[in-house]
C-alpha cells in the first residue's frame, strides 16, 4: 500500500509545481515577435506588406467599376455584384455599400498602417543608412499615394500618420489633407531611384512619384503644377507609348515602358484580375476582333455583366481606332452562333484584360494605375486650362491619337478652351475605359452629376461627388455626424 | 444440473455438493418446524438479467439474505411470511410466500430513485442530495437509433438543453446550447468532461476552401470518436452551483459523460447489432421541367426577363435533387465484455459504426476500442485507467456556402436548369447556355469535388486514489487526448473549377492535443446523526495545443493520381503552409457539501482559473458559487402526507466564466505571409501586424441564479422538477470592430452584457405499473428568453451573411441575440393600388414592402426585426410501454417560436439570373392580373425596389414537432448461455410537423460563422429518415 501513497503524493507534488503563474506564459509559435522589426529583413517585409495594400489585384475590378458605372461609359447587370453596382448606377448608394470599405478604404489604410510601421521602426532598426533612406522614401510614397486615393474618392479623411494616434480620429480639413499629400510625395522623391533603377518593377521610383503628383495636381486643378510634374515624368526620357494599343495590356507585354505604375496581377488565387470574368458575355467562345483569344473551359464567365454604354461606344471610330478592337461588339458563342452585342442597348464589353492563361476567375493582366498616355493627356489638359488650345498641347494629345491610328486634332477642331476640354475628355474615354479614370475625369469637367441626371438618374445630387465615409468606419469612429458625407 | 456438479471432480464441485446437501437438509428441517425454505431467482425487468446482490428479507424481521452472482437466493421463513425484495435503483416488491418453495421475482427499475448516485464535477453525490440544477440520464433515457455520437440521442431529452444537428450529413457537427446563448464572439458550446477529463473539442482540420471551390463548413463532430454504447450515464450541469467548479469554462453548461465499468461477478458479454436504411426526409419542392418551362415563358410573355431567355419547348425533365441522393445503408456492431474478480473490474468494448450518407460521396465509418480497468477496495484505494481509441473515415461531399462558379453540388442542384439532361449527346456533362458558365453541372460537382478524411483520436486517464483514513483520500489523475486528422480534397478537371487549374489537390492535416494533471483531496464523513460533510480541494494543470499543415497542388497533366501524388502537378503552383498554437490553464478548486439532519443541504464551491489567453494584468479569475436545498419531505410535519416521496426546494447563485476565444489576443506580434507583394511578377513574403493587442483582456463572466423544486409523489409514480433561472453575462468577449482607418478589422474586448432567463419543467409518470404491463410517460419543456443588454459603444451590430445575403441579423440591446433584421412585406401591389410617389419601376405584382419612414423608397431605414433564431420554448416527449416481452418506446422533440432564413426562398425571389430554377409554390401561384394574390409577386422585375433579401417571405417560422424515434422490441430469455436476446426495429425522424418550406427547420448551414447569432438554411444537406432493425444479445 505504501507504493500507492508514494505514487499519489509524487503526483500531487508534481501538479503543485505546475500551477505556478509563469507556466501561463505561452509562446505564439506561428507568429513573429515584434523585435523582428529591428532587422532589415523584417522591416523590408513590413514595407512589402505596405505595398500589398496598394497592390489591390482582385478588388481592382471594383475600383474600375466604382469609377465607371457611375458615369456615362459603364453599366452592369446580373449576378451578385449587381447588388452593389445597381446602387452605384442609380446613385442610391449609402455608406453601407460594401465596396467603399472593402475595395477602397480598408486596403488604402492597411497600406498606411504598415507605412507608418516602417517609418516608426526604421530609426531603431539595424539597417544601413542608404537602405533606411530608401525605405523611408518608399513608405512616404505609399502614404502619399494612399491618401491621394482616399481623397479622390472620399474627400478629406482622417490623417492617420502614426500608430499612436487615438482610435477616434477626426477627418482632416481639406487644407491639411492637400498639404499632407503634396508634401509627402515631394518628400519621397529625393531618395527614390530613377525609373528603371528600382530593385524590381513595381517598387517605387521617382517617375511613379512625379506621376502620382501630376495626377493629384490635375484632379485638384492646380494646372501649372500638374504640367510641371508631368514634365518631370517626361524629362526622365524613360517612358514611351507602347506601339500597338490592342496588345498593350497582354500579360506578355507587362512592364512595358508605358506602364508607370500598375496594380500587379497574376493568374493565381489572391492575385487575379477578375475584370474579364465579369466582362465576358454569356457563353463567349471567340471573337473575330481578337483572334488571339479563345475562351476555354475553366475560365470563369460571371453571372454579372460588365457592360459599356451604347452612347459612349458609338463614339469610337470602329474603322481606324485600334482602341476599338478591344471594345467587344460581336462574338461567337460556345454553340457556334454569332452574337451581336450592339443589338442590345449598353451591351458592348471592354476586353482590355483578356488572357489565354486565365485560370478560373484569375487573369494575369496588370491593371494600369498611371500610363504614360495619361501623363501626356494630363499635360495637354493642364496646358489647355492655363493657355487654351495650343499646338504644344495638341501635339501631346495627337501622340496618343497617332498611336491609336486616328487623325490628328488641329486648332481647327479645338476652337476654344471649352471645346478642347470636351475633345480631351472624349479622348480620355476612348483611351482609358476599363481603367477606372472616368469618374475623376467627369468631376474635373464638372459633368459628373449633370450627366447622371441626363441619364434619368434623378437622385443624383451635388453630394454624390464624393463617396460617403464607409459605414464600417462611422460605426466605430464616432466623430462622424449623421450626414452621410 | 446437480448431476453435472457431481461429475466434476474438483473441490468447488465438492463444496457445492456439500452446500446442496446442507440446504436440502435444512429445508427438510424447516418444513418440519412450520417454516419453509424459499429459493428463487431475482431478475430485472429492463434487461431481463439476473440481479446479484439484491436483498431478500422477511418483512418486519432481520431475517434476510442477498442473491448470489447468478441472482439466486435461498431463505428460510415462516409459511405466512411476506418477502421483501429490494435493490438500489429498483422498486421494492413485497410478496406473500404462501406455500411456495420457489419465488422468482422481477424487479422493475426505479427511474427516479432517490438512492441513485449522480456524478458532479470532481465527485459524486446521492441524487437526493443534489443542490444544483443537474439532470442525470441513463442510456435508457436516450433516444435510440443510428446515432454516431451521444449528443444526437440527447436531443429533446433535457429541459433547457437545445440540441440541433447542423445538417443531415453523417457525423454532422452539433449545436448544443445549455440555457440559451451567453456570448457573442466566444464559443457557446458547453464543456464536455469524459470520465473526469475536460475535453478539448476543437476539430483538428477545419474547412478550408480549395481555390474557391465550395468548402464544407460543417466540420464533423469531434465527439464522434466516442462510442455511445460505452456510456453509463450523462449528467448535464446547468446552474452556476453545479458548473462553477469548472470555473472559466462553466458558463455554457457542462456535460459529464461517465463510461461503463465492469461489475463484480462472472464475465458478461453484450453484443448489439443494427442495420438500417436511410432516405431523405424532405427535399425542396422545385419547379419541374414542365413547370419551369411554363412559368418562365409565362413571365417573359407578361413582360419580365428577356425574350432570348425563353425556355425551349423540347424539354428533358431532370430532377437534379434526385441525382444527388440515394437510399443509404447504415450498420453498427458493438461488442463489450465486462466483469470483475477480487478487487479488479474490467470493461472493454469494440465498436464499428458505418453510415453512408443519403447524398452520394458522403459517409462516415468509425472503429473504436475502449478499455476501462480498475483495481479498488472501497475506502482503501483505487487505481485504474480508461482508454478510448478510435479511427474514423469520413467521405465529405460537396456541400458548402459558395455561389455561382464556387457553388456546391447541392446549391447547383437547386438552381440548375431542369429542362436539360445530365449528359449531352456526346456523353459530356451538359452545360447549357441558359446557365452561362457561371454555374457548373450539379452532377459534375457532385462527383468531381470530394474530400476524404482519416481521423485518429485516443484519449484516456490514469488515476490513483488512496484513503489516508476512511474519510480522507488523496487522488491524482493524469489525462491525455490526441486527435489527429488528415483531410484530402480533390477538385477534378471534369468540373469547371478543376478545369481552370488542371485539377486541384489539397491535403490538410491537424493535431489537437490536450493533457492534464490533477490532484485532489477528498473528505467524506457522516460526523454524527446531524452533520455530514463532503468536500474536495484540488489543483489542476491543463495544456492545450494544436498544429496544422496544409499543401495544395495544381496543374496535373492527367488527373489520375489526385492527392495521392500531390507534388506531381505544376511545381510553380504548389503552396504549403503550417501553424501551431497552444494555451495553458492552471486552476485551484474546492467544494464543500454540508448536510444537517439529512434535511438542510449547503454547497459552497470555488475555483480560481489562470489562463495564458489573457495578459498578465488579468490572468487569474475567481468563480465562487453557493447553493442550498431543503428536503421538505423529511420534515416531521410532512409525514402525514404519505403520498409525498420527495419535495425538495433548492436555490443557487454563483459566477462562471467563458474563455473560449483565440490565443495570444493580448500580444502584439507579426504574421508572415509567403504570398504577399508582387514585384516583377514575383511574389514576396510580407510581415503584417497581427492584431490590436489588448493587454487588459479578461474573462467573460456570468452570474446565475437558480431556484427549483424536485418532487416525487404517489410511490414515485409522478416525479419531476420545475425551476427558474436567470443568467447575466457581462464583460462579454466581443470582437469589437475597429475603425478600418486603423488598418485593423477587430480587436477582442470585454464589452457588453446579456441576460438569459427561463423556466424548465421535467415530468415523468408511471401510468401503469403492473407486473406484465407498464406504461410510462415523460416530458420536458423549457423556455429561453435572451435579451441583449449592452453591446458597448456600437449601439448595434449587424451579423450573419451568406451567399448574396450580406447581413441577416442584428444584435441590438433589448432584443434577442439572434434577431433577423430586414423588410416586412405587407402584400403585393395590386392594379388598383395608389402608388403615387413611388418610382415608376414599381409595378403591380411587385412586393409591397412596409415603408416605415414613408419616403416612398424602400431602403435600409425600413428594416425591422423579423424574428429570432432562439426558440421561445423547446420541449420533448417520451413514452414507453412494455407488455410481457414486448416493449415500445417513442421520443418526440419540438421547438416553438424560432425563425430561420431560407436561402432557397432568397434565390427564388431574387434569382442570380433569370434562368435559375426556384421553389415551385411561389412561382406557380405567382401574381398575375387574373390571380391578384397578396402572397407571391409577379416575378417580372424582382429588383424594382432593390434587393430586400431578408424579408418576411424569406425569414420563415421554424417551429416544429418531430417524431424523433420509435423503437419496438421483443425480448426472449433464451437459456443459460445466451441469457437474453432482444430484437427491435427503430424508426428515426419518422415525421416532422412544420410550416417551414426549406429542407429542415433545424438546419444550420453556417454553424460557426453565425452560430452565435442567426440560423441560415443554405443548401443544407437534407435530414434523413432511418429505419433499422437490431438485435441485442447478452451472454
Amino acid at each position: 500500500m505504501k507504493k500507492y501513497i508514494l505514487v499519489t503524493l509524487v503526483m500531487l507534488a508534481a501538479i503543485g509545481q505546475w500551477s505556478c503563474e509563469d507556466m501561463l506564459d505561452t509562446k505564439p509559435y506561428g507568429e513573429l515577435d515584434k523585435d523582428v522589426m529591428k532587422t532589415e529583413a523584417g522591416l523590408k517585409a513590413l514595407l512589402y506588406s505596405s505595398y500589398r495594400g496598394i497592390q489591390n489585384s482582385t478588388p481592382s475590378r471594383w475600383m474600375i467599376n466604382d469609377s465607371e458605372v457611375t458615369t456615362d461609359i459603364g453599366f452592369n447587370t446580373g449576378g451578385q455584384e449587381n447588388l452593389q453596382m445597381s446602387q452605384l448606377i442609380a446613385f442610391t448608394w449609402d455608406p453601407s455599400l460594401g465596396t467603399f470599405a472593402a475595395d477602397l478604404w480598408s486596403p488604402a489604410y492597411q497600406a498606411i498602417r504598415d507605412a507608418n510601421g516602417v517609418l516608426e521602426n526604421v530609426t531603431t532598426a539595424s539597417v544601413p543608412e542608404a537602405t533606411a533612406r530608401l525605405f523611408t522614401a518608399e513608405a512616404k510614397f505609399i502614404r502619399g499615394y494612399s491618401f491621394e486615393l482616399l481623397y479622390k474618392y472620399f474627400g478629406p479623411v482622417p490623417l492617420r500618420t502614426s500608430s499612436t494616434l487615438p482610435v477616434q480620429l477626426a477627418r482632416a480639413t481639406d487644407a491639411e489633407m492637400r498639404s499632407f499629400i503634396e508634401s509627402e510625395l515631394i518628400a519621397a522623391i529625393p531618395d527614390l531611384p530613377n525609373p528603371g533603377q528600382e530593385e524590381s518593377f513595381g517598387r517605387a521610383n521617382k517617375g511613379m512619384a512625379y506621376a502620382v503628383l501630376a495626377k493629384y495636381y490635375l484632379n485638384t486643378k492646380q494646372w501649372q503644377k500638374a504640367a510641371d510634374a508631368a514634365d518631370a515624368v517626361m524629362n526622365f526620357g524613360y517612358y514611351q507609348l507602347f506601339g500597338e494599343f490592342e496588345h498593350m495590356f497582354e500579360v506578355a507585354n507587362e512592364g512595358n515602358k508605358e506602364m508607370i505604375m500598375v496594380i500587379p496581377c497574376l493568374n493565381i488565387d489572391g492575385y487575379g484580375n477578375w475584370y474579364s470574368a465579369g466582362a465576358l458575355p454569356a457563353n463567349f467562345k471567340t471573337t473575330p476582333q481578337i483572334p488571339g483569344f479563345t475562351w476555354v473551359t475553366g475560365m470563369a464567365n460571371f453571372a454579372t455583366q460588365y457592360r459599356l454604354r451604347s452612347a459612349f461606344v458609338n463614339t469610337y471610330d470602329f474603322t481606324n481606332d485600334s482602341r476599338a478592337i478591344l471594345i467587344l461588339r460581336s462574338y461567337v458563342n460556345t454553340s457556334g452562333a454569332t452574337v451581336n452585342l450592339m443589338a442590345t442597348a449598353d451591351n458592348a464589353r471592354s476586353m482590355k484584360y483578356w488572357d489565354n492563361a486565365t485560370a478560373g476567375n484569375h487573369s494575369g493582366n496588370d491593371v494600369p494605375v498611371i500610363r504614360y498616355a495619361d501623363i501626356l493627356l494630363t499635360k495637354a489638359e493642364a496646358l489647355n486650362e492655363l493657355n487654351g488650345p495650343t499646338q504644344e498641347s495638341l501635339d501631346l494629345i495627337n501622340a496618343v491619337r497617332r498611336r491609336a491610328g486616328i487623325a490628328d486634332l488641329t486648332l481647327a477642331d479645338a476652337t476654344d478652351k471649352d471645346v478642347y476640354r470636351d475633345l480631351i475628355l472624349r479622348e480620355r474615354g476612348w483611351e482609358f475605359v476599363a481603367e477606372g479614370k472616368r469618374r475623376e475625369d467627369l468631376l474635373r469637367r464638372g459633368t459628373f452629376i449633370s450627366l447622371a441626371q441626363a441619364r434619368g438618374v434623378t437622385t443624383a445630387s451635388e453630394k454624390h461627388k464624393l463617396f460617403p465615409i464607409p459605414q464600417a468606419e462611422r460605426d466605430v469612429n464616432k466623430i462622424w455626424g449623421t450626414d452621410d458625407y | 444440473m446437480h448431476k453435472l456438479l457431481l461429475r466434476k471432480n474438483n473441490s468447488a464441485g465438492r463444496l457445492r455438493l456439500l452446500t446442496f446437501v446442507f440446504v436440502l437438509l435444512s429445508c427438510m428441517a424447516a418444513r418440519a418446524q412450520g417454516t419453509i425454505t424459499v429459493t428463487g431467482t431475482v431478475t430485472t425487468l429492463d434487461t431481463g438479467e439476473s440481479l446479484p446482490g439484491a436483498s431478500v428479507s422477511q418483512q418486519g424481521t432481520t431475517n434476510g439474505t442477498v442473491t448470489d452472482s447468478d441472482g439466486r437466493y435461498s431463505l428460510a421463513v415462516p409459511t405466512d411470511a411476506k418477502l421483501v425484495f429490494s435493490f438500489i435503483g429498483y422498486l421494492e416488491q413485497q410478496v406473500e410466500v404462501g406455500n411456495r418453495s420457489v419465488v422468482d421475482m422481477v424487479l422493475s427499475p426505479d427511474l427516479t430513485t432517490l438512492g441513485e448516485i449522480v456524478v458532479v464535477g470532481y465527485g459524486s453525490v446521492k441524487k437526493s442530495d443534489v443542490t444544483g440544477a443537474v439532470v442525470s440520464l441513463k442510456p435508457a433515457d436516450l433516444a435510440p437509433g443510428a446515432n454516431i455520437n451521444v449528443i444526437q440521442s440527447l436531443q429533446g431529452r433535457v429541459a433547457g438543453v437545445q440540441i440541433a444537428q447542423n445538417s443531415g450529413e453523417p457525423g454532422s457537427g452539433m449545436s448544443v446550447r445549455v440555457r440559451g446563448v451567453s456570448s457573442i464572439t466566444a464559443s457557446n458550446d458547453p464543456l464536455y468532461v469524459i470520465d473526469g477529463m475536460p475535453v478539448n473539442n476543437n476539430a483538428p482540420v477545419g474547412s478550408a476552401g480549395v481555390a474557391g471551390a465550395s468548402n464544407n463548413t460543417n466540420v464533423r463532430n469531434p465527439l464522434n470518436a466516442m462510442n455511445p454504447a460505452d456510456i453509463e450515464s450523462i449528467e448535464v450541469l446547468k446552474d452556476a452551483s453545479a458548473t462553477a467548479i469548472y470555473g472559466s469554462r462553466g458558463s455554457n453548461g457542462v456535460i459529464l459523460i461517465t463510461t461503463k465499468k465492469g461489475a463484480a461477478g462472472a464475465m458478461k458479454i453484450d453484443y448489439n447489432v443494427q442495420y438500417g436504411v436511410q432516405k431523405t426526409a424532405n427535399r425542396l419542392d422545385l419547379l419541374t421541367g414542365q413547370q419551369y418551362h411554363d412559368a418562365l415563358n409565362g413571365i417573359i410573355d407578361a413582360g419580365g426577363g428577356v425574350p432570348s431567355e425563353r425556355v425551349a419547348d423540347n424539354i428533358v425533365n431532370t430532377d437534379w435533387q434526385d441525382k444527388m441522393y440515394r437510399s443509404a445503408l447504415f450498420g453498427s456492431h458493438d461488442l463489450n465484455i465486462s466483469g470483475g474478480k477480487d478487487n479488479t473490474r474490467y470493461y472493454t468494448s469494440l465498436g464499428y459504426f458505418s453510415q453512408d450518407g443519403v447524398m452520394h460521396n458522403s459517409a462516415t465509418k468509425r472503429y473504436n476500442l475502449r478499455i476501462n480497468l480498475e483495481n479498488a477496495v472501497a475506502r482503501k484505494y483505487a487505481v485504474g485507467f480508461n482508454v478510448n481509441t478510435s479511427y474514423i473515415q469520413d467521405d465529405i461531399p460537396s456541400v458548402g456556402l459558395g455561389i455561382n462558379e464556387n457553388a456546391s453540388a447541392l446549391y447547383a442542384a437547386v438552381s440548375f436548369d431542369p429542362t436539360v439532361p445530365v449528359y449531352d449527346e456526346q456523353g459530356r456533362f451538359s452545360r447549357p447556355a441558359s446557365m452561362g458558365t457561371s454555374l457548373d453541372n450539379p452532377v459534375a460537382i457532385l462527383n468531381g469535388q470530394t474530400s476524404h478524411a482519416n481521423s485518429f483520436r485516443t484519449f484516456g486517464t490514469v488515476y490513483g486514489e488512496y484513503f489516508l483514513t476512511p474519510a480522507l483520500s488523496v487522488k491524482a489523475r493524469i489525462s491525455g487526448d490526441v486527435n489527429s486528422s488528415k483531410r484530402n480534397t480533390w477538385i477534378d478537371p471534369s468540373t469547371t473549377v478543376g478545369a481552370a487549374f488542371g485539377g486541384i489537390g489539397q491535403i490538410n492535416t491537424g493535431t489537437v492535443t490536450h493533457y492534464m494533471g490533477e490532484g485532489t483531496l477528498n473528505y467524506n464523513k457522516q460526523l454524527n446523526d446531524n452533520h455530514a460533510i463532503n468536500g474536495v480541494l484540488g489543483v489542476t494543470y491543463e495544456n492545450f495545443g494544436s498544429e496544422t499543415f496544409g499543401s495544395t497542388g495544381k496543374g496535373y497533366i492527367v488527373p489520375d493520381l489526385t492527392y495521392n501524388a500531390i507534388g506531381t502537378g505544376n511545381a510553380a503552383l504548389n503552396s504549403i503552409g503550417s501553424g501551431r498554437e497552444g494555451y495553458v490553464l492552471a486552476s485551484y478548486l474546492g467544494r464543500v457539501n454540508y448536510t444537517f439532519k439529512d434535511r438542510y443541504l449547503l454547497t459552497v464551491s470555488f475555483r480560481a482559473d489562470g489562463s495564458s489567453r489573457f495578459g498578465p494584468n488579468n490572468r487569474f479569475a475567481y468563480f465562487p458559487s453557493m447553493a442550498a436545498a431543503w428536503k421538505i419531505h423529511e420534515e416531521a410535519f410532512m409525514q402525514e402526507y404519505s403520498f409525498v416521496d420527495e419535495f425538495k426546494l433548492r436555490g443557487s447563485y454563483g459566477t462562471v466564466g467563458n474563455q473560449s476565444i483565440g490565443n495570444y489576443r493580448y500580444m502584439s506580434t507579426y504574421v508572415a505571409n509567403s504570398s504577399g507583394a508582387v514585384f516583377g511578377g514575383v511574389r514576396n513574403t510580407i510581415f503584417s501586424p497581427t492584431r490590436v493587442p489588448n493587454p487588459n483582456l479578461k474573462w467573460e463572466a456570468s452570474t446565475q441564479t437558480d431556484i427549483g423544486i424536485d418532487f416525487s409523489f404517489f410511490g414515485r409514480r409522478l416525479s419531476g422538477s420545475v425551476e427558474y433561472y436567470s443568467r447575466k453575462s457581462t464583460d462579454l468577449l466581443l470582437d469589437v470592430p475597429q475603425p478600418p482607418s486603423t488598418g485593423f478589422g477587430t480587436t477582442t474586448e470585454n464589452v457588453g452584457s446579456m441576460r438569459n432567463s427561463g423556466v424548465e419543467l421535467m415530468l415523468s409518470g408511471d401510468i401503469i405499473r403492473a407486473e406484465k404491463l407498464t406504461w410510462t410517460l415523460g416530458g420536458n419543456l423549457a423556455t429561453v428568453k435572451n435579451k441583449v443588454l449592452d453591446v458597448g459603444s456600437n449601439s448595434e451590430i449587424l451579423i450573419g451573411g451568406v451567399g448574396t445575403v450580406g447581413t441577416a441579423g442584428i444584435i441590438r440591446p433589448g432584443e434577442s441575440i439572434g434577431s433577423y433584421y430586414g423588410y416586412r412585406i405587407l402584400g403585393v401591389w395590386q392594379t388598383a393600388d395608389d402608388r403615387t410617389g413611388y418610382s415608376n419601376a414599381v409595378k403591380p405584382g411587385d412586393f409591397k414592402f412596409e415603408d416605415r419612414d414613408d419616403n416612398k423608397v424602400i431602403d435600409a431605414a425600413d428594416r425591422v426585426i423579423l424574428g429570432k433564431s432562439i426558440p421561445t420554448f423547446t420541449y420533448g416527449l417520451n413514452t414507453s410501454v412494455s407488455y410481457g416481452n414486448l416493449s415500445l418506446a417513442a421520443f418526440m422533440e419540438g421547438s416553438y417560436g424560432a425563425s430561420i432564413l431560407n436561402s432557397a426562398a432568397v434565390d427564388t425571389y431574387f434569382p442570380f439570373s433569370f434562368r435559375r430554377n426556384r421553389l415551385a409554390e411561389p412561382v406557380v401561384n405567382r401574381w398575375t392580373p387574373e390571380n391578384p394574390t397578396n402572397e407571391y409577386p409577379s416575378f417580372l422585375n424582382p429588383t424594382s425596389q432593390g434587393q430586400q433579401l431578408v424579408n418576411t417571405r424569406t425569414v420563415e417560422k421554424a417551429s416544429y414537432l418531430r417524431m424523433q424515434s420509435v423503437r419496438v422490441g421483443y425480448t426472449i430469455n433464451v437459456n443459460k448461455v445466451v441469457k437474453h436476446v432482444q430484437l427491435y426495429v427503430t424508426g428515426q425522424n419518422l415525421f416532422t410537423i412544420t410550416d417551414y418550406s426549406g429542407i429542415d427547420p433545424a438546419a444550420n448551414s453556417v454553424p460557426n460563422a453565425s452560430g452565435n447569432a442567426v440560423k441560415i438554411d443554405y443548401s443544407a444537406y437534407p435530414f434523413v429518415r432511418t429505419y433499422l432493425v437490431g438485435a441485442n444479445i447478452q451472454f
